[in-house]
């Protein structure tokens, strides 16, 4: 039991932007529930009302749109894993939401739940981040797109203002298999990431002619480290170039979070993850 | 649905094929409808937080965790549990293969288990024994060890295919 909760059920975007709008902070909406339902039962919010967006069958769902791909923001995690058009464009965003805690979880839990969460450590936002993907955001007042690098401001906190919703994910197109996202848990099955790396790689005659990188779980908010993204770009597409990279972003991270009770463990695996992503987009072997 | 006085909210679903009408909590979960109110008690509540699977039943073709998902939500839906399984008495296929394999002990979890393992082979008849794993990582087993499950999900779908 979810104590002291009201459901409203929206059946149009329209009437659940017009709720959002009514309720404010009194309302939260929920998606897939499998973050929501845990926390209210944790620290319970008698009088909330809970907008169900479930009817909202136009927010579901895959589709090519001119270089991006649309992604409603309540495809369950599961949907996006296997979705054909994403594992072939957007294969760090397929990968991210095939590795999302369990068979059950990724049946219910939704991509736009995952962002709206913003936990520091969510797989698809560091595969959004990443691909350099756009939220739309709606509210009564109109509608804006806005990189989900910027949505996500810091652990748990977005920039949607208390009336928005985020509608869909457009998510630039890649070549195939030229993306990449890399997880490292405590173990395989059912774990949060402890790491967790997405990258664009373009090659081109055997040098990098484009990198985009992100890191989850590594610094206070999930961001790309344009600094690696940098130090690869105009190299060759080598191991030594991968592990480059994830020595850069060990540096930022002491850089930026400090020196942790965390960080003898993070570092040496902040390498490796970043190295591994890397060159899994690359398409090369992982060296000794 | 419409809004009842006290805040309940009726909602329609189908459970192992059984039409129900209810008027419910708008807090209530889909376990708790389930345990609770129509006394199907094989679904087992657990951890309550996604991690153990015991409440897994399978809500329109998917396997989901039923304690994390509000029974408005399931408003409409089709919902298989483990009662759900057996037919005209005979266990199901993979009810039975579960007892040959040795695959049941405590048995908390094999409620779980069996629905994952269901909506597994609904989607994809002949799963590797990777696949098999994968399906049932979000189902905890503390007594098996999980061979003797992954065997008898493995030996269900071969029969299956060879009838």
């Amino acid at each position: 039991m979810i104590p002291g909760v009201r459901v409203a059920r929206p059946a149009t975007i329209q009437d659940a932007l017009r709720m959002r709008a009514d309720l404010g902070l009194a309302g939260r909406p929920l998606a897939g529930g499998t973050d929501l339902l845990i926390e209210l039962r944790r620290r319970p919010a008698p009088g909330l009302t809970l907008m169900d967006l479930s009817r909202l069958d136009d927010l579901r769902g895959v589709r090519a749109e001119d270089g991006t791909l649309w992604v409603g923001a309540l495809t369950p995690h599961e949907d996006v894993a296997r979705s054909a058009l994403v594992r072939e464009r957007a294969t760090a965003l397929a990968s991210a939401c095939g590795e999302v805690g369990s068979a059950q979880v990724r049946n219910r839990g939704t991509l736009g739940g995952n962002v709206a969460n913003a936990s520091p450590c969510a797989d698809g936002v560091t595969a959004l981040v990443a691909l350099g993907a756009e939220a739309e955001v709606a509210s009564v007042r109109g509608t804006r797109r806005l990189l989900v690098e910027d949505l996500v401001e810091r652990p748990y906190r977005t920039g949607l203002a208390p009336d928005e919703l985020i509608l869909a994910f457009h998510v630039p197109v890649q070549g195939r298999g030229a993306s990449a996202f890399v997880k490292l848990g405590r173990r395989d099955a059912l774990a949060i990431a402890r790491i967790n790396a997405g990258c664009v790689v373009e090659v081109a005659e055997g040098r990098v002619v484009r990198c985009l990188l992100a890191v989850g779980s590594v610094m206070p908010r999930t961001q790309r480290v344009r600094e690696a993204e940098d130090a690869v770009t105009g190299a060759p597409a080598t191991n030594d170039t991968a592990r480059q990279a994830g020595d850069v972003v060990a540096r930022r991270m002491v850089e930026v979070s400090g020196v942790r009770w965390s960080t003898p463990y993070k570092e040496p695996a902040v390498r490796a993850v970043v190295a591994r992503v890397l060159l899994r987009a690359m398409g090369i072997r992982e060296g000794p | 649905m419409k809004q009842l006085p006290e805040d309940l909210v009726s909602i329609r679903l189908t459970v192992n094929g059984v039409v129900r009408s209810l008027d419910v909590h708008p807090g209530e979960t889909l376990l708790e409808v389930l345990r609770g109110r129509l006394r199907l008690t094989g679904t087992k509540r657990g951890c309550e937080v996604g991690e153990c699977g015991a409440c897994t039943v399978v809500l329109d073709g998917r396997a989901v965790n039923s304690c994390l998902v509000l029974a408005v939500q399931a408003d409409g839906a089709e919902v298989l549990t483990v009662e759900g399984l057996a037919r005209e008495g005979a266990l199901h296929p993979l009810q039975r293969a579960f007892l040959e394999h040795g695959a049941v002990q405590c048995g908390f979890c094999t409620p779980g288990m069996l629905m994952s393992a269901h909506a597994l082979l609904a989607q994809d008849p002949s799963p590797t024994p990777d696949a098999v794993r994968r399906a049932i990582a979000g189902n905890l087993c503390r007594c098996t060890g999980y061979q003797a499950i992954v065997d008898a999900v493995l030996a269900a779908a071969g029969e299956a295919n060879s009838s």
